[in-house]
């Protein structure tokens, strides 16, 4: 084969693949057209038969939301049966909460013990019957943190809590809003701290609650890497002879005297279809408040920012004149507005 | 109006903001279909209309170059360019007209073209015009095997669209 056939055999086969590229291109292009022709005659034939859909539920004396469903008034569950339920809701959560422990105590290691225990006896002396009734630790976890070029090496505890007849499991956490719950000690004297704590040469009680201008010099000291520690923690106090401190953060509702009756009757008294979904709080609000206004600690308030909310919605059985009912847990009084009932609206342009 | 009304969700099968408001250098602006819809027109232009345009335009003269021993490479050459300069421009004239006078109904734009606007036509211009030559690159290559000095007119308009495709890579670094 000489060499002008050479060049023609492959010019004609790159011209082939040109053309080939230009084929598959409008290939692309046609199939992408298609896809999206077919999507939209399909989503106009969706529409006739949205309006025949909601003709019929209109018919039924029901009310078709813009999710494409059906909602029919639905008489409100009686009190006993929606708190029957919650109260199951807290058995689950009474369960989960025992079996945390019982892993806890399986696997914690002697040194977070050492830390935890620090941790607890602080806690349970400050606020004694407070701890014994409500605080049940369930997690303990140890991380490296850099404060201002120091290695601290942080004890993070997580606990669980009971109030009355209310359970709330890891409302004291270190990924949520409670996480000013630890013990941290800087890292060359760690094992120095740890052994002083076995020897029982450091106990709870030699740990001094500070002040607030002590407490002021931790925010200073501490701010961004241990999460605003100094703001947050309800009981605060440096480690004596160490570089350390103790932080605990106080769960900010006692819930004792508040039954699910009461509270289901209340704010139905907003609007009987309101769907109860528990209990809300803005706890790092609470802190800084306390911090701020420099409340003395005997005087923080448990309730701040504490709040039961439900609402009424197509769901729950209301087709019109919806409503938002919160209770305040802190002065108890009950606030009452007007909310969309087709909440699937806002999504739907 | 109701074939528009077909071509819109196609239109926006090929962009990015089909869902979305438009982000434009003052601001926000709210998203109009008949945007996407003239960039499915340029598509159509630039890969669909301005290519078989050329490549029948490169494909009669390559086939009187074939049974042709002795012809002139260059002046092939030049007289095949401006054969596709020619029919490019007529595309982008096209494109052009088309998408003034959207302008001009849907937008209630002046039909006045400023130095913006001209940028914008030459740029699409070379854009149509390089993937002319790409597609008429193409039809003559598929005659080499006739006449292997064709070859020397098909590199060329070939290289035309690669010096584009890397041209708008360094663009968009």
């Amino acid at each position: 084969m000489n060499r002008n056939k050479i060049i023609g055999v492959i010019s004609y086969v790159v011209g082939i693949l040109i053309i080939l590229s230009f084929l598959v291109s409008w290939g692309i292009l046609g199939v992408k057209g298609w896809d999206a022709l077919t999507d939209y005659l399909g989503s106009a034939r969706g529409k006739v038969e949205g309006k025949i859909e909601a003709a019929v539920c209109a018919a039924s004396n029901g009310f078709f939301a813009a999710d494409g469903t059906c909602y029919k008034a639905i008489t409100p569950e009686p009190v006993n049966a929606v708190c029957q339920e919650w109260g199951k809701t807290m058995k689950d959560r009474k369960n989960k909460i025992d079996k945390s422990v019982e892993y806890l105590n399986k696997v914690i290691t002697v040194d977070q013990r050492l830390a935890l225990d620090l941790w607890e006896d602080f806690f349970a002396r400050e606020d004694q019957g407070y701890y014994a009734q409500h605080i049940m630790p369930v997690w303990i976890e140890e991380e490296s943190v850099t404060v201002q070029d120091t290695v601290y090496q942080v004890f993070h505890v997580s606990y669980s809590v009971k109030m009355g007849e209310w359970y709330y499991h890891e409302v004291g956490n270190f990924n949520g809003d409670t996480d000013s719950n630890l013990v941290a000690i800087r890292k060359d004297q760690r094992d120095l701290f740890l052994e002083a704590l076995k020897n029982k040469k450091i106990t709870a009680d030699q740990l001094k609650l500070v002040n607030d201008k002590e407490r002021f010099e931790m925010k200073k000291k501490f701010f961004d890497q241990l999460t605003d520690v100094a703001d947050e923690a309800h009981l605060l106090a440096a480690l004596p002879g160490f570089d350390g401190l103790v932080a605990v953060q106080r769960y900010p509702f006692t819930g004792d005297s508040l039954t699910c009756a009461k509270v289901v009757s209340t704010l139905r008294q907003c609007d009987p279809n309101v769907k109860f979904d528990g209990l809300h709080y803005g706890l790092l609000d609470y802190g800084i408040n306390q911090v701020m206004q420099g409340i003395p600690k005997q005087n923080y308030s448990l309730t701040d920012n504490v709040w039961f909310a439900a609402s009424s919605d197509l769901s729950t059985g209301r087709l019109s004149d919806c409503h938002e009912a919160v209770l305040d847990a802190t002065s108890g009084q009950l606030s009452c507005r007007p909310v969309e009932c087709d909440q699937s609206d806002w999504y739907v342009f | 109006m109701f074939f528009l009304q077909l071509l819109i969700p196609v239109a926006n099968a090929f962009t990015e903001t089909s869902a979305q408001p438009m982000v434009e250098s003052f601001g926000f602006a709210p998203y109009d279909p008949f945007d996407n819809l003239m960039r499915l027109w340029f598509w159509a232009v630039l890969l669909i209309i301005a290519p078989i345009v050329c490549f029948f335009v490169a494909k009669s003269q390559a086939k009187k170059m074939a049974v042709d021993v002795a012809f002139s490479a260059m002046r092939q050459f030049f007289r095949l360019l401006v054969k596709l300069l020619v029919a490019t421009f007529l595309c982008s004239f096209l494109f052009i007209v088309v998408d003034r006078l959207v302008d001009f109904f849907h937008n209630s734009r002046s039909l006045a073209i400023d130095l913006y606007d001209l940028k914008y036509f030459v740029g699409r211009f070379y854009i149509i015009f390089s993937t002319g030559c790409f597609s008429a690159g193409a039809a003559l290559l598929l005659y080499v095997r006739k006449n292997a000095r064709i070859f020397l007119i098909a590199i060329p308009l070939i290289l035309i669209f690669v010096a584009m495709v890397i041209f708008a890579f360094i663009n968009s670094l």
